[in-house]
């Protein structure tokens, strides 16, 4: 255990708090951070005895009440207006609390685990500090657990991946489907393709490790990252009433939502999976063609979940490689021309999504939709598909799915 | 006269000695309501209960306790020479009326300005000279208070073409309701969390009469860090806004022990819903007296004495003994008359 405390800094100066501009919090919650501060490196530098577990409690009882007051200010007003130096201060919290629960707990694995939490909101909800700290321990974390489990993995290993069933294939007509490409070269892309029209491009992910050396599959994910907490979407489609998001670890959501049938879809998606995993974002490579682009900021997000999952008809403002790595989906695309055919939501929120549900649309309240002209691709492991920007799609996975996408512009 | 309270005291806003296990003051919560003020002689006029102090005004004194200008446990009366009726305060400033109706305020937590004193809030005065002030609350951002002629002034300035006359005002995080005479309410500010009731998440500049409550004589109102509740003359409790942690004491699927199935699981609720007849109060004999809204919160008193609360529990604050949300109504206390929440806390009064 000793070589994961170590990665916890020692030192005031180490925590470079220098960097966090505490005049932007309220009087209360700096004189809160400030005794949590004193407290953590006590109990940094007294690894024995001196800390009684009374000490601890308390401290634990400070550092939620911190975290969870922070957590208000960041669902106050717009998320992009809070100001970051909140973000900083969750993830030097849920820092001082990772090291605290493996204190707390010391001869158990849960205390792993609940340092791997505290990691992980502090990623999800915070800002990088002190150069990706967190997710550096919480690899570290997950590495051991993996390890210890490795006994009880031997029993469970006969669990089958579902088989390949065809009876969710949709009807398809060869007139409609998406032109594939194999490797275009950047001048033929930037010439015909890019802002044109959509293709599936085979070949260009053939380099990604992800696709050959440490081919991704749902136990490759257990391992890297089972014991990682990520939020997944509840429910088939955004567009439901009853859709809601949630914090789950990895394995949880394989075992819940992946390997058994779940009378509510779970959906791993549009998550920034990579800047919370790093493992996982050396598997993948940008596509060239990216760079293309006149932003360097490409959005890179996961996509994981079972067979069924539902990204109902909705258009993006920046160009998109969603590439397929595990699994296959269903995908249909309509032009931007044809938008008034596709009955647009008019709350000002979903104003990007249509209302029709595109396998089974009510033609009597959305008439001019039949005649609206689509693609349509399965897209399968080892390829990309290329959206335009601004152009309709639907997506349906057809089997447990991992796809990327890249949000360039 | 009694006053218990229960929830975050991570401040050492109270003083107790830790009876229940829970409520160790040293851990900063107490999980069980405790007595906090009692008298037999001094009426309490007033409780304002924030989030790091609380500030209890007698008819003698006003005594805040907790967080109060750079050190913790604080406790002192802050009067200054003052008769208060009413106090509030965020992180940098404490507002009151005082016994003439007048607003006053003081800067907190200025190292500079440690020994400031109360000074006059300019506000806006009729020719018929200054309206006494009746209410005053606030938010980390504003302040808001009500005339006794029924306008509502977001100081310095006054809020301007408001036909109705308004008796009351309660402030969330991020929006802001009032009560008319007619028994009717309106509410604008943040919508996001469908917490004004229009039956939508947009935003809403200007007061706006939340329609779905129109023919139904509302008595009270709260508000909670972004939901809602209103309290008819029959009765009834009308809840709105963001059920993350059963604040609105619907199924919550953030919840592990609850019961619900997912269908019927509530993240958002944009208009006001009756909280129905499964509601364990819900019954024709008992009427409820008093609500309040905590930041993620809920309580209620009963004209049978009992008080109730539901929603997030991570301090303590429903009174129930543990540290575990509900996202239905928990019966936790009796011999109760009134109901108030600060936003991790709830504070009951007992007029015997």
């Amino acid at each position: 255990m000793s070589e994961v405390r170590n990665l916890f800094p020692r030192e005031r100066d180490d925590l470079q708090l220098d960097k966090i501009d505490d005049t932007k919090f309220n009087p209360s919650i700096r004189h809160l951070f400030g005794e949590i501060t004193q407290m953590y490196l006590k109990v940094r530098n007294n690894s024995e005895a001196q800390f009684s577990e009374t000490d601890c409690s308390t401290l634990l009882l400070k550092i939620d009440s911190a975290l969870q007051y922070v957590w208000e200010t960041l669902h106050t007003g717009q998320w992009k207006d809070v100001d970051p130096e909140w973000r900083k201060l969750y993830s030097y919290v849920s820092l001082f609390k990772a090291l605290l629960c493996l204190e707390l707990d010391k001869d158990e694995d849960s205390g792993l685990v609940n340092a791997i939490a505290a990691c992980d909101m502090g990623l999800i909800m915070g800002e990088p500090i002190l150069d990706g700290l967190l997710s550096n321990i919480a690899d570290s974390l997950n590495e051991k657990l993996w390890k210890l489990s490795e006994t009880k993995r031997a029993i469970q290993e006969n669990q089958k991946e579902e088989e390949d069933s065809n009876e969710c294939y949709p009807q398809m007509n060869k007139e409609n489907f998406v032109e594939t490409v194999h490797v275009p070269s950047i001048e033929k892309f930037l010439l015909d393709i890019m802002d044109k029209k959509p293709v599936v491009i085979t070949g260009a992910m053939d380099f990604w490790p992800a696709m050959s050396e440490s081919r991704w599959s749902v136990d490759y994910v257990r391992k890297v990252a089972g014991y990682r907490t990520v939020p997944i979407e509840i429910g088939s489609k955004y567009t439901d009433d009853a859709w809601s998001q949630s914090l789950t670890t990895v394995n949880e959501f394989i075992d819940n939502y992946i390997l058994t049938s779940n009378a509510t879809a779970g959906y791993l998606a549009q998550y920034q999976l990579f800047q919370q995993i790093p493992q996982l974002k050396k598997d993948i490579l940008v596509p060239d063609y990216c760079y293309l682009g006149t932003c360097d900021d490409i959005q890179v997000n996961a996509w994981f979940g079972p067979r069924g999952t539902i990204s109902p008809l909705h258009y993006d403002p920046d160009h998109n490689f969603l590439s397929q790595v595990v699994g296959s989906k269903y995908i249909r695309l309509y032009s931007e021309e044809v938008t008034a055919s596709l009955y647009p939501h008019e709350q000002h929120l979903l104003f990007n999504t249509s209302q029709v549900d595109v396998e089974h649309p009510d033609l009597e309240k959305f008439p001019l939709f039949s005649s609206a002209p689509y693609l349509e691709t399965i897209l399968e492991s080892g390829s990309m598909l290329y959206i335009p920007p601004r152009m309709w799609h639907y997506v349906r996975s057809l089997s447990t799915s991992f796809s990327v996408s890249f949000w360039w512009k | 006269m009694k006053l218990l309270y229960c929830g975050f005291n991570g401040f050492g806003q109270v003083e107790h000695s830790g009876a229940h296990e829970c409520s160790s003051p040293k851990n900063g919560v107490l999980c069980l309501p405790v007595l906090i003020y009692q008298s037999e002689t001094d009426r309490v006029v007033h409780v304002f209960l924030g989030w790091s102090r609380l500030i209890i005004t007698t008819t003698n004194d006003s005594v805040v306790s907790g967080y109060w200008n750079g050190i913790s446990s604080f406790k002192g009366s802050i009067s200054g020479g003052i008769k208060m009726k009413q106090v509030t305060c965020n992180e940098h400033v404490a507002v009151c009326i005082d016994e003439n109706g007048v607003l006053q305020k003081r800067t907190i937590d200025n190292p500079r300005a440690q020994s400031s004193a109360w000074e006059k809030v300019p506000t806006v005065t009729d020719e018929a000279g200054l309206a006494k002030f009746v209410k005053v609350l606030s938010n980390e951002h504003s302040v808001i208070a009500l005339d006794e002629i029924g306008n509502i002034h977001l100081p310095p300035l006054r809020m301007e073409n408001m036909q109705p006359r308004f008796v009351a005002i309660a402030c969330g995080k991020e929006h802001f309701m009032a009560l008319t005479n007619e028994g009717k309410v309106y509410s604008w500010g943040s919508g996001s969390r469908g917490q004004l009731g229009h039956g939508s998440v947009e935003s809403c500049e200007n007061p706006q009469e939340i329609e779905d409550l129109g023919g139904i004589n509302i008595i009270q109102i709260a508000a909670g860090g972004w939901h809602s509740c209103a309290l008819s003359e029959s009765g009834d409790v009308y809840v709105w806004g963001w059920n993350e942690s059963g604040q609105l004491g619907l199924p919550c699927r953030n919840l592990n022990d609850s019961s619900c199935k997912s269908n019927e699981c509530v993240s958002i609720q944009s208009e006001p819903r009756l909280l129905d007849h499964a509601m364990p109060f819900s019954v024709d004999e008992v009427n409820v007296t008093s609500i309040a809204c905590g930041a993620r919160h809920t309580a209620v008193t009963l004209d049978d004495k009992s008080g109730w609360s539901w929603g997030w529990n991570g301090c303590g604050q429903l009174g129930t003994g543990d540290r575990r949300s509900h996202d239905a109504p928990v019966c936790v206390i009796q011999d109760v008359e009134k109901v108030m929440c600060g936003a991790w806390s709830t504070a009951w009064l007992s007029n015997y």
